[in-house]
């Protein structure tokens, strides 16, 4: 087990994180052997399940802790970052 | 088209759904029908007969019948006899009506058959074309299954050695029916509609790796298996090195095209281990219940962006709504 990368993102799409964008999250998520995890509050979301990823509700401008264990962690945060600021390219 | 297409085979099929019944001209049975088209002679039983098409079968209906009955009898004679030297494939009565006694007579000699049927000429002539366009509609024949499951007949492909007999097996081991294995006849015709066949004239046998051929009908069963069926979903097996589509939620439906129809596509991702018949099941189910307008990946979507909306936080208390703690 690597150590853990953690960062804070935000949810900026429009509409929240809803279904169309919890699945390419989902699947920028799964191209990492590192566990991924989504905080919002209590709620812990695995970012490579879309169903987990639909427990979050979170609308735009939630704030959430983004957490990665694992060898390619770093890479990990650093993508899924990136991908939160880009909105996804998605509304 | 695989064989030729004669009166006789046509008759033989249609005649029970035709009410058809052979009045003359028996020796003109194997006279080839080249074309779906029909024909309603009124203009050439008038006497106009540049643009007749002999290639037709020619339909009589009440409107030419009462034409003819009008006329005197050398006449009639004349008119017949001039339309069958024009070597037509046949030539059918509607409604039951009875079959003009000159006709009768000129189709004998002219070997030519004369039928009745007891239908309304509408009716018959649309049948009959869609019969004929099946017959004579373009055809192609594809490296797939071709199964019916839970009533949908779903073609199933992906590249050799993937597992498509295999889960063809699982399939009808499920109670679903063999249509085709490794090769299926593909026929386009009117309305839409893409139907599938064994391209093999020996149906219902299969190639099983590790087994050989075994006699699908023998093993399983007259009903598990059908001799055609409508192609309503394609099913692509892929391999995990093709399959990078993490987190497909169905929001969107697939399609592929099919002989020029737009058919819903899902691919379905074999691996090791896994029973790529099940997700041909379902995927099969939730084609059926799309089709009666329930899209589940769409009411999550919505009932998801509600709750976003909402404002409320999520997953605090699961069971909070729970009004029966029989289970506590």
């Amino acid at each position: 087990m690597g150590v853990e990368h953690a960062a804070q993102v935000v949810v900026l799409n429009e509409r929240g994180l809803h279904l169309h964008v919890a699945s390419l999250l989902a699947r920028e998520a799964a191209a990492f052997e590192c566990e991924v995890f989504l905080h919002r509050g209590e709620v812990v979301a695995n970012a490579k399940s879309v169903m987990s990823l639909a427990l979050l509700a979170a609308p735009s401008g939630t704030e959430l802790d983004l957490r990665a264990t694992g060898a390619d962690a770093e890479q990990a945060v650093r993508r899924i970052r990136a991908c939160f600021a880009a909105k996804f390219d998605a509304p | 088209m695989p064989s030729r297409m004669t009166v006789q085979k046509w008759f033989l099929r249609m005649q029970y759904e035709l009410s058809l019944r052979l009045i003359s001209g028996g020796e003109g049975l194997e006279k080839e029908l080249t074309t779906p088209q029909v024909s309603r002679p009124g203009l050439t039983l008038a006497g106009y007969f540049p643009h007749f098409d002999a290639r037709q079968m020619q339909v009589l209906g009440q409107q030419e019948i009462a034409y003819i009955a009008d006329l005197a009898s050398e006449r009639r004679a004349q008119i017949f006899r001039q339309m069958l030297e024009a070597d037509l494939p046949c030539i059918i009565v509607t409604r039951g009506l009875d079959v003009p006694a000159e006709l009768v007579e000129e189709s004998r000699r002219a070997e030519t058959p004369v039928l009745s049927t007891r239908m309304a000429t509408g009716s018959f002539i649309a049948r009959t074309i869609v019969y004929l366009e099946e017959e004579f509609g373009p055809s192609e024949v594809l490296h797939a299954n071709l199964a019916e499951v839970y009533g949908v007949g779903v073609l199933i492909q992906g590249k050799s050695g993937i597992g498509k007999s295999e889960c063809m097996l699982e399939l009808v081991k499920r109670g679903h029916r063999f249509v085709a294995d490794d090769s299926v006849v593909l026929k386009h015709i009117t309305g839409h509609r893409v139907i599938g066949t064994a391209a093999h004239p020996l149906k219902y046998y299969m190639e099983v790796r590790g087994i050989g051929i075994i006699s699908v009908v023998t093993i399983f069963g007259v009903t598990a298996v059908r001799s055609h069926k409508r192609v309503g979903l394609v099913a692509t097996l892929v391999g995990p090195d093709e399959y990078n589509e993490e987190g497909r939620t169905g929001l969107d439906q697939e399609e592929v095209m099919l002989m020029g129809e737009m058919l819903p596509h899902v691919r379905v991702p074999v691996r090791a281990g896994r029973s790529p018949a099940v997700l041909v099941e379902v995927a099969t189910m939730d084609f059926l219940a799309r089709r009666m307008g329930h899209y589940a990946a769409r009411e999550f979507d919505e009932a998801l962006l509600a709750q976003i909306e909402s404002g409320q936080e999520p997953g605090s208390t699961p069971f909070g709504d729970w009004d029966d703690q029989a289970d506590f």
